[in-house]
């Protein structure tokens, strides 16, 4: 009886404690610098509910069409591993960090474009071995045809859509 | 597409300052220059002598040797970048070489490939903009969203031309028959088959759906007798259309499409065969028993012409039009009669049969 007293007494003591809203929504926000410096590419600038209506999406493949979802988790996990491999095989040509590398399928064959440069050193015979190498890497991990449709571009400052 | 950069700045170097004083640092105060040239002035908290290390690089750095430069201290030579061969053996974009004109596009891009803009005279963008009037939307070159999208530069109508031209050596002329009488199709081809293939990505070309196997057999073909289709259609049920006078045979219980198509066929064969067979059985085929009603052997038959005859027999009735009475309009309306009894009964179908009936009866309408 006495520990219930003292229970409701403890009770009427205590009050709902708030605190703010954690804004945890990241995605698709930029946060500018003062001297405009921070380099935005197209696929930053928009939004990702703009994804099919302002921009487009980086992976192509008829996997998640409606009636075809055969593999469709064998084509993300490949997907993974494509962009993995180019990211850690041409770190010296990557634009934005590799993010925007876009991967299409057509009939079984694979590819991937997008956009590297050369600003830092341009070796012509060494990117032509290089692409030959990860095509031929890839088409035996992958057991399909790879082809490599990437472009190069002078410096990262080409494929700037907007400074913020 | 979020990128964290992380940048960090030195806010007491003590390098640059040191630099500064090594190049010509003589106006710097006084005690700065004790500090930056690394004297024992200061103290620590023990009172003792603080040495700073400082160990200074044998060779000049960049920030001394830049300022030597601006300064005209020292010339330094200037070297050629090292990959010069390199940026020098690069070719210019092959469309500012190229004479769109005089060229055949066929030839630059033969077959589907991504968008590149180095090869694509045309001048193209892609992209929003909030405002266009004030920024053009994103220019060729390096433009991701022109590189997604599939493009269909390889198929230019002078490239579809090329590749007709090119097959045509395989086809043969459509029938001459059908292109002046397409109703004759169905008597020339009884049978049509049907199936889907899908093409879509992946390692693997199949598709279970494409073992599917549609048949359509056009059946006045099969010349068959009357009590023969009879029993074929008894056989096909629901497979059987009426109106259009085709039976349908679907397979899709093998494996492979060529098995389903053979597995049609010889269904076929079976029912055709089937259907020609008598039994003892089919002699006992009732009037009661047909699929659709007669009119002959009906007793509205009957009725109709023991009245018709009387009508003849009496000497004050005689018939108006000419003609009426006649086996040729009893046929006439037994074909009348016989599809207003096997279809649904409409207004129109009804007020036809009275129609029919007052002309059988010389009745003035």
């Amino acid at each position: 009886m006495l520990r219930s007293i003292q229970h409701v007494e403890a009770l009427s003591s205590r009050q709902i404690s708030t605190t703010s809203m954690l804004l945890k929504n990241r995605a698709g926000k930029t946060k500018s610098t003062s001297n405009r410096t921070q380099l935005l590419t197209y696929e930053m600038a928009q939004k990702p509910h703009h994804i099919g209506v302002r921009k487009s999406w980086l992976t192509w493949h008829s996997q998640n069409l409606e009636e075809f979802r055969q593999s469709q988790p064998l084509v993300v996990a490949q997907d993974e591993v494509v962009r993995r491999f180019i990211r850690g095989f041409f770190p010296q040509n990557l634009v934005v960090s590799g993010n925007e590398i876009v991967i299409k399928r057509r009939g079984n064959v694979l590819i991937v474009a997008g956009f590297l440069q050369y600003s830092r050193r341009l070796d012509i015979r060494r990117i032509y071995w290089m692409f030959g190498f990860a095509e031929e890497f890839l088409s035996i991990l992958l057991k399909q045809p790879v082809k490599l449709e990437m472009a190069f571009v002078e410096s990262e400052e080409d494929v700037a859509y907007n400074y913020i | 597409m979020h990128r964290l950069t992380h940048v960090s700045t030195r806010n007491r170097s003590s390098l640059a300052e040191k630099l500064r004083n090594a190049v010509g640092g003589q106006d710097f105060g006084k005690a700065k220059q004790i500090v930056a040239g690394g004297s024992i002035a200061v103290k620590d908290e023990h009172g003792e002598d603080f040495r700073e290390l400082y160990v200074m690089p044998k060779r000049k750095l960049r920030g001394q040797t830049q300022l030597e430069q601006a300064t005209g201290r020292t010339e330094y030579k200037t070297r050629s970048r090292f990959d010069l061969m390199d940026r020098l053996t690069k070719r210019p974009p092959r469309s500012e070489e190229m004479d769109p004109e005089a060229q055949k596009w066929c030839d630059v891009w033969p077959a589907a490939r991504t968008f590149a803009s180095s090869v694509v005279p045309l001048p193209v963008r892609m992209g929003t903009r909030p405002n266009v009037e004030k920024r053009a939307p994103f220019k060729k070159e390096g433009n991701l969203e022109l590189v997604k999208i599939p493009n269909f530069l390889h198929l230019t109508p002078p490239a579809i031309q090329q590749h007709c031209q090119a097959i045509k050596k395989f086809c043969t002329p459509f029938p001459p028959e059908l292109l002046s009488n397409p109703s004759a199709t169905c008597q020339h081809l009884p049978i049509s088959i049907e199936y889907s293939t899908y093409i879509h990505q992946g390692t693997s070309i199949r598709d279970i759906r494409s073992r599917v196997v549609t048949m359509k057999i056009h059946v006045a073909e099969l010349k068959l007798s009357e009590n023969q289709m009879e029993k074929l259609i008894r056989l096909a049920a629901n497979r059987y259309d009426e109106k259009t006078g085709k039976m349908t045979i679907i397979t899709d219980r093998c494996h492979t499409r060529q098995q389903n198509l053979d597995y049609a066929h010889y269904l076929l064969t079976v029912l055709y065969h089937e259907a020609q067979k008598v039994e003892k059985w089919d002699e006992l085929k009732n009037r009661t028993d047909a699929l659709k009603v007669e009119f002959d052997g009906s007793n509205t038959k009957t009725k109709l012409i023991d009245l018709l005859e009387k009508a003849k027999l009496t000497p004050g009735l005689s018939p108006s039009a000419a003609g009426c009475g006649d086996q040729k309009s009893i046929d006439e309306f037994g074909e009348m009669w016989k599809a207003y009894r096997n279809s649904e009964e409409t207004v129109e179908k009804t007020r036809e049969y009275g129609r029919q009936m007052k002309k059988l009866l010389g009745i003035q309408q």
